[in-house]
């Protein structure tokens, strides 16, 4: 066997297995910057995400994203169409409709919020390494580190508006010396602070509302005629702390410059590795070694973090041409190289390769952490390793075939027989039978099911025929099924058992709905 | 040959569910009944799931149609058995209720609770039939246990169901009811009584099950058989010996529901004692107590021709049973007032149920009941309504559960309800079903029209809202489930279970039976209504605070009569408080009508209503009595009845007199016309009655014309005809509490301000007019107020009213106890002495604060709040201790926060009207004063804004909302046509601030505005939260 191998790492040390995109070292994800002098920090306020992240067409008609809360519905954001015709955040719908007739209605969706807040936060680590989530709309960097990189604040605020503008979200972006006064600045839409001496006075005019404090805080704080930020700061700090609660004391102390502690924003791991061979290569061995070689390394990195995986991407590099990519997905995490080995040598039997290969690289998907380490103690072929061998078996037979093509088969609760059963993607997973008393004890029903009903010529008499154009006998029935209206398809069948010339012995029925024709539906065994 | 047909095409369905076995069947009883009649059935037997609710309006269907109607009910027991149980005579009824009662009252509302030890203890030594339903597999022990108990009254029954094995089903029970020696008949289970129905059967499937039609899969049935299916289509599927049996059993029933008597309670007599005897006792002692100095003569004549009257239709005990829960409240200090056909009698005003003088006004007791029209008396009871708890409670305790129960009333799916639930069903998103049943605001009527659904945002014409649109249709008006009727009470002498299956009500300590109202009155069962009213709360506090205040003693009776200057301020519609005169538009006819006498209200009281007004009587009447148009009647008869309302029909009674004496309708068939006209609405039905009309008054030479105007009135009158009896016991409440409002203001609203919530006006529009009144209004403060509003003395020794306590929003009653406890020693001087003398928590605190209680203790609001924020509560070592504080730095509250918290926390300020801050704003705007606008003339366009008070939508009439705004200078009232509400009904319904352009109408006194155009300037009052009373 050649040695054709170099490893490419993109780190150093071991493993030789890269965190992507680029993160930080383990150990470093929480960052303590406490009260550090000089900071200086650009807060992202994106009003309108919770529409935003919904990826709303600009075509579409007004359109209103809600949250439920007290018993109502509130809309927490509108798009433009809506806003034109009055409908603004902070209405009830009921409210809202009494403006706008015709309203899109959305839920507000917090999983793709998160989802677009992550990504921008996983974009913004270009411009610097410390940027915070302040979930649900804003992102915080740190960028006084920054500046002397990008010449300035305006050009790192111009990337930043560039990229947003082209993810098409709606920001307002403030700079200040603390989190919190460019966090609350930046949702009245106030200019930037760039100097501790202006603070005070700047955020002295802010209404209460900024803050983003509790209803019952605010309320409380109303009451006694404090409107802006600036009263708060006005009064004795044990009186407001005795009333209101220590917390927000801490706030007004954070956001003119106390220690302020946050976590910062660490995107979510994938490993990835690539082993680039000296000359092209098209030896499915040597390709096989190699995957084999990735495989050892990437289930090394996985043990030594606790983790599985259940997306891999093998990237066939080529020269002159786009690499060519095969995935696998797993029915379940695993961190087994052996199972993985498996897949990836069934896949290289399977794939063509339009050309010779330079480098062969091996990314994941997500990881995950590892939930309960169930490595054999025993040989004890527990149902459970039953299952997992029948795992086996699906992803294998996956790999020869298209993997739709591979299904399990559910009953379903319904009384039409057509729709009495459904694929379901995970031929493993088998639905607990639905309680006994539930199902009726319906009379016979064949095993084979036609995909759809055939239509069958009758007698002068109207009898069904079939094949030799005999008259069929009807051996038992009717049994009459009539269900489906709600889907706009109506059925009235009274159905038979009926036999052939031959003996066969058919499913076939009457059509009650249109014009009593017969149909075979079904065959016995 | 044509017997042999005969013999076979005959059916009686054993075996059939209304929608009163709610969520499961799919049509009405009576649509049942009438179908089954359609299909030749010889008998149809009800048997709802442990349920009779239903079997009432079967009844009535069936009455004159020739088919047999059975009652049964089916059953589930909870070991396991299903059976259906037949009642063949009125014995057996009797135990079928009290089985069925017994199965209810164990369970919670809306279930029921039956095991074999229950049919052991009631139904087997009875004289019920038993269907049993063995299912698929029949289990033969069972089947034994059964025959064990019910030998010859037990039957298997066949339900073939066209579900594919039924040759199969057919041997296998019939093995099984020949092993076990019992005979078999065919039923059908039936859910519906049409084939079509079966959408909606799936539907309300889904419904009761809690799911989507996509998701129930096998909790539908698999066809939609279990319909009324032909004779024909039975006689293909049932061998004839089980059609023969079906007959043969439903020919052993001998029962109908005419057979129930009804007895009244018995111990109201005294031993030796007759009713009737007792009940001259009683009224000749009422006698000597209303006229001490002697009865006039006319009066005895009157009371003794009642009692005659009284005795020959039985009604003895009915008059004892109303006279004592009376007796019982007048013992307690309740206020009661009765009304109803009976009530304005000399013996109920001798018996105290009504303070309605007889000599007062010319009533003859049979015009209200009479023995020709076979009507059960009639009288409601309206007791204070705070307290009519206590009636009901004294009524269970003295007659027992057993005896005593309240009238069902049966909550019917309305189109929200409908919509909200057909769209669950049929899978709409969550969000999608409140918006459509959202867009259902409170006037959209029974149904939803197609423009209501594209407000909602959906295409009215995709086929899931079409579908949701029939399926919506066909379910409104469907039962739902049984709530309590407002007061109806039926009690009885025997087992009230007998006669009527009791259950629970929803209310613990409440139990009521299966029927409502209706129902009671097509058996012409008796029922006495205690119903609760919130005039006669406030009036009896006038009394009190009169007797209080100036030591004399006031009764409505007593009050002196007939006062020309309390009519002149009702002829001003200077109404606001008054009982039944104090709506907008009764408030428009009182300066037209200009009311001089008792009778003039009584009038007053009926004509305003939906029933003339639609019928259009009220113009008639009103040109008669300005003698603007001639007193006319088309013959002395008509004359007769019309004679005291000028020839124009205004009560219900002139109705019925009316089609009596004009077209010749006997009493019995007035009746029937009185009941038609009630349901008309809801079930149509009167098209018989108007040729009926036609006819007989064609004969009796009355035109044409005549007889229409007749019906239109009848028409019109609907279930909102007000019958004379009624208006004249509200009439009098009318009078005593315009007398208050006129001569004691003070008194009558601080008695109304205790008796919220009641009538038309919340707190602020009645301290708005008590001041109107001069009346001094004194705030709420910690140092003297009470929990209610008080009388205290001005500086002219008149009466000054306090705001009390109740009136803040979030203060509860024992909170504010230790308050007026704690200040009897002496006067609070500070916050921090407040919290420190009394154990109020923060909430009530802050409440207290919020509404200026403190405001006598502390400079200002804010101060009040950071004191009160921050007071400490006594700890139980330390006892008191006080923390220096640094003083704050708060500004006052300026004028507008003040009035905003006093609206928050009061719901009206004494400040200045929050519009008069507005003012500069408003007129720049070029919106007027309602007071410039009232001295406008007539036609003139006109701009103005001003708070919503009240949107009302009366159920008559071309959809007009009236709306009364209100500013600094006082009301307007805004005419809203449907055309202008309908473009803008947004702004309508949502505006606090509505601004309005349009024209003034006058007529006489009273001065409207018709809206052009609506605008709403709620922006402009900031966080003012002021809410009106929408009223349909």
């Amino acid at each position: 066997m050649t040695q054709p191998l170099r490893l490419f790492p993109l780190f150093s040390g071991e493993p030789p297995i890269a965190l992507l995109p680029g993160s930080l070292p383990l150990g470093s994800h929480l960052g303590l910057q406490g009260a550090r002098r000089n900071q200086l920090w650009l807060a992202v306020h994106m009003p309108v995400l919770p529409l935003e992240a919904l990826s709303v067409p600009d075509a579409a008609p007004a359109t209103v994203v809600v949250e439920p809360r007290k018993g109502h519905l509130w809309i927490i954001a509108a798009n433009e169409k809506a806003l034109a015709q009055g409908v603004a955040p902070g209405l009830k719908l009921s409210a809202a409709f009494a403006l706008s007739r015709t309203l899109t209605v959305l839920g507000r969706s917090p999983q793709a919020e998160h989802l677009k807040l992550t990504s921008i936060a996983q974009w913004a680590r270009r411009v610097t390494p410390s940027v915070s989530l302040e979930p649900p709309r804003a992102l915080l960097l740190e960028v006084r580190g920054s500046l002397k990189l990008w010449g300035g604040i305006d050009p790192i605020k111009g990337v930043l508006k560039e990229e947003l503008q082209h993810r098409r979200i709606t920001a307002h972006l403030c700079v200040a010396p603390t989190a919190l006064a460019a966090l609350w600045l930046s949702r009245h839409q106030q200019e930037d602070v760039l100097s501790h001496d202006e603070l005070v006075g700047r955020l002295g005019s802010l209404p209460l509302g900024v803050a983003g404090w509790s209803d019952s805080a605010q309320q409380l704080l109303r009451k006694m005629g404090v409107k802006t930020i600036g009263d708060c700061l006005r009064l004795p700090r044990g009186g407001l702390a005795r009333r209101v609660g220590l917390q927000y004391l801490q706030d007004l102390d954070r956001l003119l410059g106390q220690h302020d502690l946050r976590s910062e924003f660490e995107p979510a791991q994938r490993l990835s590795s690539t082993l680039e061979f000296q000359d092209e290569v098209t030896e499915p061995e040597i390709l096989a070694n190699a995957g084999q070689e990735l495989i050892r390394k990437l289930v090394r990195a996985l043990q030594k973090r606790q983790a599985q995986v259940e997306n891999l991407e093998f990237g066939f590099h080529h020269l002159r041409k786009p690499k060519t990519i095969e995935r696998i997905n797993l029915v379940a995490p695993t961190y087994e190289a052996e199972r993985i080995s498996r897949l990836f040598l069934g896949k290289l039997e399977t794939v063509s390769l339009p050309d010779p290969v330079i480098a062969l690289s091996l990314t994941t998907g997500s990881i995950e952490p590892m939930i309960g380490l169930n490595t054999v103690l025993f040989q004890n072929r527990a149902p459970a390793a039953v299952r997992a061998s029948m795992g086996e078996l699906i992803e294998r037979l996956r790999l020869r075939f298209r993997a739709e093509d591979i299904y399990g088969v559910a009953p379903v609760e319904e009384h039409r027989p057509e729709r009495a059963w459904s694929k379901s993607p995970d031929p493993l997973r088998r639905d607990e039978p639905s309680s006994a008393s539930n199902a009726p004890q319906s009379p016979m029903r064949p095993l084979w099911i036609l995909p759809s009903p055939v239509r069958l010529s009758s007698t002068a008499e109207g009898w069904p025929q079939y094949g030799d154009r005999s008259a069929l006998r009807l051996e038992s029935g009717p049994e009459r099924i009539e269900a489906g209206w709600w889907q706009g398809r109506d059925i009235s069948r009274d159905y038979y058992i009926a036999f052939g010339s031959k003996g066969e012995k058919l499913w076939i029925y009457r059509d009650r709905c249109s014009d009593r024709g017969w149909f075979l539906h079904g065959l016995f065994g | 040959m044509r017997d042999g047909v005969k013999q076979v095409s005959r059916y009686a369905e054993l075996h059939c569910l209304s929608n009163f076995t709610f969520l499961r069947g799919a049509s009405h009883p009576e649509e049942q009944v009438e179908q089954a009649a359609e299909l030749g059935y010889t008998a149809l037997a009800l048997t709802d799931e442990c349920s009779l609710a239903g079997v009432v309006r079967a009844h009535s269907a069936a009455k004159d149609l020739p088919l047999k109607l059975i009652i049964g009910s089916e059953f589930e027991l909870k070991d396991g058995l299903k059976i259906v149980v037949l009642a063949p005579n009125r014995e057996a009824y009797g135990t079928l209720s009290a089985f069925i009662s017994h199965g209810r009252r164990g369970a919670e509302k809306g279930s029921y609770y039956l095991t074999r030890k229950d049919v052991e203890d009631y139904l087997a030594s009875s004289k019920c039939l038993v269907l049993w339903l063995p299912g698929e597999v029949p289990d033969q022990r069972a089947g034994i246990w059964l025959k064990e108990r019910f030998s010859d009254r037990l039957w298997l029954a066949a339900e073939l169901l066209i579900a594919g094995r039924d040759r199969e089903l057919l041997s296998r029970w019939r093995t099984c009811a020949t092993k076990l020696d019992f005979p078999m008949v065919a039923s059908g289970n039936v859910n519906m009584h049409c084939r079509e129905r079966r959408a909606l059967q799936d539907t309300v499937t889904a419904i009761r099950l809690r799911t989507s039609l996509a998701k129930v899969g096998f909790g539908l049935y698999s066809n939609g058989e279990r319909f009324l299916r032909s004779i024909d289509e039975l006689t293909r599927i049932y061998p004839e010996s089980l059609l023969k049996e079906t007959i043969a059993l439903a020919e052993r029933m001998d029962f109908s529901l005419n057979e129930l008597s009804y007895e009244y309670p018995r111990e109201l007599v005294p031993t030796g004692a007759t009713p009737a005897s007792h009940l001259s006792h009683l009224t000749e002692r009422g006698m000597r107590w209303r006229w001490p100095e002697g009865t006039p003569q006319k009066v005895v004549e009157l009371v003794e021709h009642e009692l005659r009257l009284i005795a020959e239709l039985n009604y003895e005990s009915y008059f004892l049973t109303v006279h004592d829960i009376v007796r019982f409240a007048r013992a307690e200090g309740i206020l009661c007032q009765g009304r109803g056909s009976a009530a304005n009698s000399a013996v109920c005003y001798c018996l105290g149920i009504t303070e309605v003088d007889p000599a007062r006004m010319e009533m003859l007791m049979e015009r209200f009941i009479s023995k020709e029209r076979n009507e059960p008396p009639d009288i409601d009871v309206d007791f204070e309504h705070e307290r009519r708890e206590e009636v009901i409670q004294y009524i269970y305790r003295k007659y027992s559960r057993e005896r005593a129960a309240l009238v069902a009333t049966v909550i019917s799916y309305r189109a929200r309800s409908a919509v909200r639930d057909v769209g669950k069903a049929l899978g709409l998103e969550e969000l999608q079903v409140k918006a459509l049943a959202k867009s259902m605001q409170w006037w959209d009527g029974k149904r939803i029209a197609s423009e209501k659904i594209e407000e909602a945002g959906f295409d009215p014409d995709s086929p899931v809202i079409r579908r949701l649109m029939r399926l919506v249709n066909a379910l409104v008006g469907f039962p739902r489930h049984l709530s309590q009727h407002v007061g109806g009470f039926v009690i009885s002498q025997g087992p009230l279970n007998e006669l009527v299956p009791i259950e629970n009500a929803t209310m613990a300590d409440r139990t009521i039976i299966q029927w409502d109202k209706d129902d009671l009155e097509d058996l012409g069962l008796l029922k006495v209504d205690v119903l609760g009213l919130g005039m006669l709360s406030a009036i009896r506090r006038s009394f009190e605070l009169i007797r209080n205040f100036y030591g004399c003693e006031y009764t409505m009776a007593t009050l002196p009569a007939e006062d020309p200057a309390v009519y002149a301020m009702i002829s001003r519609a200077d109404t606001v408080g008054v009982f039944q005169v104090e709506s907008r538009a009764q408030m428009a006819m009182l300066p037209r009508l200009m009311p001089r006498c008792y009778y003039d209200l009584v009038i007053e009281v009926a004509i305003i209503r939906p029933g003339p007004i639609r019928g259009d009587m009220v113009h008639p009447y009103l040109r008669r009595r300005n003698g603007e148009e001639p007193v006319t009647y088309p013959s002395p008869e008509v004359e007769r009845v019309l004679e005291r309302t000028l020839g124009v029909p205004i009560f219900q009674e002139q109705v019925m007199q009316l089609a009596m004496v004009a077209a010749g309708f006997t009493p019995g068939e007035a009746d029937q016309l009185r009941r038609a006209m009630a349901a008309w609405r809801r079930r149509g039905g009167l098209e018989v009655f108007e040729r009926r009309l036609t006819e007989g008054m064609a004969v009796r030479g009355y035109s044409e014309e005549f007889a229409k105007q007749v019906f239109n009135h009848i028409k019109g009158f609907g279930e909102y005809g007000f019958p004379e009896s009624h208006a004249a016991s509200f009439a009098l409440l009318v009078y005593v509490s315009a007398w208050l409002k006129h001569h004691e203001p003070a008194v009558f609203f601080c008695a109304l301000l205790n008796s919220q919530p009641m009538g038309f006006y919340a707190p602020a529009q009645l301290v708005r007019c008590a001041r109107e009144h001069e009346v001094e209004v004194r705030p709420v403060d910690v140092n003297h107020s009470e929990w209610e509003s008080t009388l205290e003395r001005d500086a002219e020794g008149r009466p000054a009213l306090r705001m009390g306590f109740r009136l803040v929003k979030g203060l509860a009653e024992d909170a504010v106890c230790c308050v007026t406890d704690a200040r009897r020693s002496c006067l609070f001087t500070s916050t921090q002495d407040l919290v420190e003398r009394t154990q109020l928590n923060k909430k009530h605190l802050d409440a207290l604060t919020g509404s200026g209680a403190l405001n006598s203790l502390v400079r200002n609001r804010h101060r009040a709040h950071w004191n009160i924020s921050g007071a400490q509560e006594s700890t139980p070592l330390f006892g008191h201790f006080r923390i220096a504080e640094g003083i704050p730095m708060l500004r006052a509250p300026t004028e507008g926060e003040d009035i905003i918290s006093d609206y928050r926390h009061l719901g009206l300020s004494l400040r200045r009207h929050p519009l008069a801050l507005l003012r500069a704003r408003l007129s720049s705007m070029g919106l007027a004063k309602a007071a410039q606008v009232l001295e406008l003339p007539h036609g003139t366009i006109v701009r103005a804004a001003g708070l919503v008070i009240i949107r009302q939508r009366p159920s008559n009439a071309a959809g007009v909302t009236f709306v009364t705004i209100e500013d600094e200078t006082g009301y307007l009232n805004l005419v809203v046509w449907g055309l202008v509400a309908e473009r803008q009904r947004q702004i309508l319904l949502g505006s606090t601030l509505l601004g309005v352009s349009g024209r003034v109408q006058k007529e006489g006194e009273v001065v409207n505005v018709v809206a052009k155009r609506l605008s709403d300037h709620s922006a402009l009052l900031g966080e003012l939260p002021v809410r009106s009373r929408d009223f349909h």
